[in-house]
């Protein structure tokens, strides 16, 4: 500014010359000179003046500064392109187990979980009688003993229903309060129970799938989905405990199985247990029959013994035996449930379930033969499924030709009803062995399969088991339409290393539509009783039988099997089971 | 000078108010977001529950139960299921007789045709 005209000052926009007109100037005024009170609030003035003004100042800089930053440096941890915010999902820490329809069968929910501070509590007693007046299943005694601790904390209840916290929060006691806690929730109770298993009330998986799956349940979110169909595990449980009931047994299996997955539909095991109370129930319906039980299957093994003759070329279907003898060896004697005493050709012996015919079988095929047969179908290994609880499979040592015999009917070997399931299903499904498995398949090719008996051995299975429940033993289990197949089964009950008499597992393995087999029924019922409307039989064709074909009539539109009409239902191939062979007209039956 | 300075003074406290407005809008957005936030946790939570609770509403023992005994169904057996060759013969124009119970058949079709026409008209 110094540069302009000297003389000349722009002031406002109009030239005013210098000097301006007015009064003459006066003599340099007098220094004025201060002292004293005066000076002094001069100074103190001019301080403040400065002090605020530098604040001014600074303040201006800072705010300066802020800009320059926030216009023109970027912060490191700023994002450089906007984004949407993501939101954590609700999360309860261990992911829900649903069925094959993503029906939940174990969830884990929010709860309130009551605790005291002992310290805060005015009066024991009248607390601890009011409390366990809302929260009956508490005793007063204990209550008042928790309280009088001295501590500041001490658990009461843990996870109370919303009306039970309701209840006691209405009390207005002091030193009661509540702790938000995760609860696993079982909404559709025993039903499933054996195979989802259940958690203690930390949420540590102690049996089934809760126990398997512990590690994935608690690392990812995702609900895990089970091969289970919630709907057909309701009616062979509904059915089973019908047919429990009806034969005052002790308990029953069942098992529906995809021939084509391995994926395992239903399972069952009864007694059952309700999975919020494990601790309740008893050892034996903990227990779980369908994977950790063995048993001696008896006639049911005659599938495997005809399988092994007929793949080995030991037999034909037009050869037969003898069966008027009983075949003796050492002390024992092995004789036919229902004689038959003539010469019966391989599938009149199946379908009549014929001890002797299937010995015959048996040893002419060879204890190594069968051996070799049995562990080829996984009937010596403990099964391969996901479940903690699996059974070890007791077999004969030495097996000796005594023991070939008798396994050949299904007696002096035991395995659980899964593996027989899975056995069967490989000799109907056109003879590959399935790994079994309680998850739903990812896709349609399982990890590993064996093929154990040629397409033609098991197509002739197929019909053979579709012959027993249309002329032989199995007739019960004929359900219209869905053209089952299967075969009976009576064992003996070992009991402390000897056959009981009127102890027996009553069993039927069965296989919906023959034609082309879908799934395989599985039903066993320990120690049914007879009774006037079987004539006092307790026999597998009597118990289990009919309990198979009603539930294949009730699942069967459920898993899209359209029921046939008779017209339409296939009829056995008489080039492949010769209707003829020996006397056996099947027409005359 | 002064008018300089009273400019960049004028620009920088707009130029400050604007700041002050944006980051307090910011904030705003926070404390609504953290909000929509805590409440869509509240609703996911909801419906974690109330799919226990559709769960144990569809128990397969209720369903059966409530569909005795208020619906009029059985289970499907082989009786039901009819193909489509056991449907009876459609009535081949011309021979325009009279069914019981439904209303005369109309040889040409011309009812339908109307119906159809009206209908595509309509779309």
């Amino acid at each position: 500014m110094n540069q302009r005209p000297h003389g000349l000052q722009h002031r406002r926009g109009i030239p005013v010359a210098r000097p301006s007109p007015g009064p003459p100037p006066l003599d340099p005024p007098a220094p004025i000179k201060l002292d004293g009170v005066g000076k002094l609030a001069l100074e103190t003035g001019r301080t403040r003046l400065l002090v605020a003004g530098l604040v001014f100042a600074l303040a201006f800089l800072t705010i300066g500064l802020r800009l320059v930053e926030l216009g023109l440096l970027r912060e490191g941890n700023e994002p450089r392109v906007a984004r949407s915010e993501t939101v954590q999902p609700f999360n309860t820490g261990r992911a829900d187990i649903v069925d094959r329809n993503g029906v939940v069968l174990a969830t884990t929910l929010p709860t309130q979980s009551l605790y005291a501070n002992p310290r805060l509590v005015m009066d024991v007693e009248e607390t601890a009688a009011a409390l366990a007046g809302v929260l009956p299943e508490l005793s007063p005694s204990e209550l008042a003993a928790k309280l009088s601790l001295e501590r500041s904390f001490v658990w009461l209840k843990r996870n109370l229903t919303p009306r039970q916290q309701y209840e006691v929060n209405r009390l207005g006691l002091p030193g009661l309060d509540f702790q938000r806690e995760l609860d696993r929730v079982y909404p559709l109770g025993a039903l499933a129970v054996q195979v989802v298993g259940f958690t203690d009330v930390d949420g540590n998986g102690l049996a089934g799938m809760e126990r398997a799956f512990d590690t994935r349940l608690r690392s990812q979110d995702q609900p895990m989905q089970l091969s289970m169909d919630i709907r057909v595990q309701h009616i062979l449980a509904e059915e089973l405990a019908a047919t429990i009931k009806e034969f005052r047994a002790i308990g029953g299996v069942g098992l529906v199985l995809d021939v084509d997955t391995g994926e395992v539909i239903a399972l069952v095991s009864l007694p059952t247990f309700d999975p919020d109370r494990p601790g309740a129930a008893p050892a034996e319906a903990r227990f779980n029959r369908a994977t950790l039980g063995v048993y001696e299957m008896g006639s049911v093994f005659k599938i495997f013994t005809t399988a092994m003759a007929l793949d080995e070329g030991i037999v034909g279907l037009n050869d037969g035996y003898d069966v008027s003898k009983p075949i003796k060896v050492a002390r024992y004697v092995i004789r036919d449930y229902k004689p038959k005493n003539r010469w019966l050709s391989v599938p009149e012996i199946f379908i009549y379930s014929s001890n002797i015919g299937t010995v015959h079988m048996a040893m002419d095929a060879g204890t190594k033969t069968q051996q070799d047969f049995l562990s080829r179908l996984g009937l010596t290994r403990p099964a391969p499924i996901e479940l903690p609880e699996i059974g070890q499979p007791m077999l004969p040592s030495p097996w000796r030709e005594i023991n070939t015999m008798t396994i050949a009917y299904g007696h002096g070997l035991a395995v659980s009803p899964i593996q027989l399931t899975r056995a069967v299903g490989a000799m109907v499904n056109g003879g590959i062995l399935k790994p079994v498995t309680l998850m739903k398949a990812a896709s349609e090719e399982p990890l590993y399969e064996q093929r154990v008996i040629s397409e033609e051995t098991s197509r002739a299975m197929s019909w053979l088991m579709r012959l027993v429940v249309q002329y032989g033993t199995g007739r019960k289990a004929n359900a219209p339409g869905y053209m089952v197949g299967g075969k009976t089964g009576t064992a003996d009950k070992l009991v402390g290393g000897r056959y009981v008499n009127d102890a027996r597992m009553a069993a039927f393995v069965g296989a919906f539509p023959m034609d082309d087999p879908r799934y395989v029924v599985f039903a066993m019922i320990d120690e049914p009783k007879g009774n006037d409307s079987t004539f006092g039989y307790a026999t597998g064709g009597w118990v289990a039988a009919p309990l198979v074909g009603r539930v294949v009539e009730r699942i069967g539109p459920l898993v899209g099997i359209r029921p046939r009409p008779a017209d339409e239902e296939a009829g056995v191939d008489e080039l492949l089971i010769p209707a003829k062979a020996g006397r056996f007209v099947l027409a005359a039956q | 000078m002064t008018r300089f300075a009273v400019t960049w003074m004028f620009v920088v406290t707009c130029a400050a108010l604007a700041v002050f407005y944006v980051s307090q809008t910011v904030e705003g957005l926070e404390r609504e977001l953290a909000l929509q936030q805590r409440t869509i946790l509240k609703q996911q939570e909801a419906i974690h529950v109330l799919k226990a609770e559709w769960s144990y509403l569809n128990r397969p023992e209720r369903i059966s139960l409530l569909a005795e005994r208020f619906l009029a169904l059985t289970p499907l057996s082989a009786d039901h299921v009819v193909s489509i060759k056991d449907l009876p013969q459609r009535l081949e124009s011309g021979d325009n007789e009279e069914v019981p119970g439904l209303p005369k058949a109309d040889s040409q079709g011309l009812a339908a045709k109307a119906t159809l026409a009206s209908m595509r008209a309509g779309e």
